[in-house]
């Protein structure tokens, strides 16, 4: 299982979508793709399921070039790409089926992926399905085809939480056999199901890291604190003026971002001082690839392990 | 295995939709009114099978142009909207699609045309004068490769405009107003018209008649003081096929290569 992108460009006229990508995923697993809007993942996920064409450079899926061998290229890729439409004349059975079919799979297991995905009702049509059931649908379709790689462009864009938790759930069980490469604008779901991360931005790869490690080096130093009911700004203040902790941010009434050093000594200081005050929850930052990202995209570009 | 199933459900999806429920009755309506208009005793008898069989194909070029802007006229740009992020993300080539949605437009428009303008006209004519005419062979073969040749044109169209609707209505104005218009101003100034699909055509309405129409006829028309010379036109078999063989190897290679080369930029 690899995808490989070489010197990977891509220009819309005077537009550089993509510029000199290179990238080399291999094996199973999550890999991230993460970048704001106009970063250039989709285009990246187009060109490798052959819906564009590099200006330049190369796009290797399983060694084989997208662009010189297509068919080949495509048998080992399930692609769900931005907001994709099942055939709407179709049950949900029937597209489901039609789909392993022209990839010579035979009939599938259609029940095993109703309760697995949890499907609306088979017999009924694609036209009628919710954004949601749709994707679902689109996805069962995908797994019936049996791909060794997965390329999902922002999947739970659109779906309600609920939604969301499903696939996020799927995808940590499709990972364990297959190799899924994901964009997604959602940082925490990229820290929740994959296992490494390249981040976008104008078309560049701005930064790579295996997800634990970014998450070290962002998370550690800082907490949020939730009070049970509002605390006044000059207790928190207090920490700063006292050395302890670096910086506050004041979130709401009762909830502040408390920035410090990182040590856990200088953590225990800080929740020994604040306990008194009635703390609900303490929690790592979870937006800690947030900021990774936003200090990325804001031009602090880093080059190699962030 | 693949081709038959892309082509399967293609002809599915017309089926199940809403223009052929539409269409599909409509041209029987139309193709059987002379028909009923005979019963109702509103038309004479036609006076031999050859004037009525050429009679009943009087509108078989626009019935045919106007089932393929509507069957056919979508059938590729349909990969430009959100299922095509389904359909040219399987490994499958784009030339294979286009072949097996071809055959499935195909099929349709055959369906609706030769089940109402030939299945009625020729089984009546049978009815009414206990034959059928003797070039029926090739009238059928005539008038089968002329829809060929008119789905691949529309093929053609479809893989050029993104938009389904805009293709299709595309598709329409060009067979049904755009070359009968070059025809009929072409009348005036002596040019044969043998560029044009629609004259290909007509071939199939004169197959039927008992005596081929001349290849050439010049018929003056007074108008007031002066008058007007039209030159009229028809193409012999050969010809037409010619005609229709050009059109369709050319549409078919062209759209070929337009849908391969088509990129999916935003949707």
């Amino acid at each position: 299982m690899k995808l490989v992108a070489e010197k990977l460009t891509k220009r819309f006229n005077s537009f550089t979508a993509l510029d000199n990508v290179n990238f080399k995923l291999e094996g199973k697993g999550c890999f991230g793709y993460l970048g704001p809007n106009g970063a250039g993942k989709t285009t990246t996920m187009k060109i490798f399921t052959t819906l564009l064409r590099p200006t330049s450079g190369q796009a290797l899926v399983n060694d084989v070039d997208v662009i010189r061998n297509p068919v080949e290229a495509l048998k080992y890729v399930g692609a769900l790409i931005e907001d994709p439409e099942p055939y709407s004349f179709m049950s949900v059975e029937e597209f489901i089926d039609y789909a392993a079919k022209i990839r010579g799979k035979g009939t599938p297991d259609i029940q095993a992926l109703k309760e697995k995905l949890d499907l609306p009702d088979l017999k009924r049509r694609c036209s009628k399905l919710s954004k949601g059931q749709k994707r679902r649908v689109f996805l069962a379709a995908i797994l019936a085809q049996d791909p060794e790689i997965m390329i999902l462009d922002e999947p739970s864009a659109g779906l309600d939480p609920a939604e969301s938790v499903i696939f996020r759930n799927l995808i940590l069980q499709f990972k364990k056999e297959r190799m899924i490469f994901l964009s997604s604008h959602l940082l925490y779901e990229v820290n929740h199901v994959c296992d490494y991360v390249y981040f976008i931005n104008k078309g560049r790869i701005v930064a790579q890291s295996d997800v634990e490690s970014l998450s070290k080096k962002f998370v550690s130093n800082a907490i949020r604190v939730e009070f049970n009911s509002s605390v006044e700004e000059k207790a928190i203040k207090q920490l700063t003026e006292e050395g302890i902790a670096n910086r506050y941010e004041k979130e709401s009434d009762t909830v502040y971002l408390i920035v410090f050093d990182g040590k856990n000594e200088t953590r225990s200081k800080i929740l020994e001082k604040l306990l008194p005050l009635g703390v609900r929850t303490v929690s790592d930052s979870s937006l800690a690839l947030e900021k990774a990202y936003l200090e990325l995209i804001s031009g602090k570009e880093e080059k190699g392990d962030a | 295995m693949q081709f038959t199933t892309m082509f399967y459900v293609y002809l599915k999806s017309y089926f199940r939709s809403k223009r052929f429920l539409v269409i599909f009755p409509i041209y029987i309506l139309l193709s059987s009114l002379s028909v009923i208009l005979y019963f109702a005793g509103v038309v004479p008898k036609p006076s031999d099978v050859y004037s009525y069989t050429s009679e009943a194909l009087t509108n078989f070029v626009f019935a045919t142009s106007l089932a393929a802007g509507v069957f056919a006229g979508d059938a590729i740009s349909r990969d430009f909207s959100r299922e095509g992020f389904f359909t040219l993300t399987q490994p499958i080539s784009r030339a294979r699609i286009f072949v097996s949605r071809l055959l499935a437009a195909l099929a349709v428009c055959v369906i609706v045309i030769f089940s109402d303008f030939y299945l009625v006209g020729i089984s009546f004519g049978y009815y009414l004068f206990g034959q059928v005419i003797p070039n029926i062979y090739i009238l059928i073969g005539l008038g089968l490769f002329f829809v060929f040749g008119v789905v691949s044109f529309a093929l053609l169209f479809s893989s050029i405009f993104k938009s389904q609707l805009v293709s299709g209505i595309v598709t329409t104005l060009v067979l049904w107003f755009v070359m009968p218009t070059i025809s009929g101003i072409l009348q005036f100034v002596n040019i044969e018209p043998w560029f044009l699909l629609n004259y290909a055509g007509s071939a199939v309405q004169a197959v039927a008649k008992n005596t081929y129409p001349p290849h050439y006829q010049e018929i003056v028309v007074p108008n007031g003081t002066s008058k007007i010379t039209l030159h009229l036109y028809n193409p012999t078999v050969p010809e037409a096929v010619a005609i229709i063989a050009f059109y369709s190897i050319i549409s078919i290679i062209a759209g070929i290569i337009i849908y391969k080369r088509r990129e999916l930029k935003e949707i």
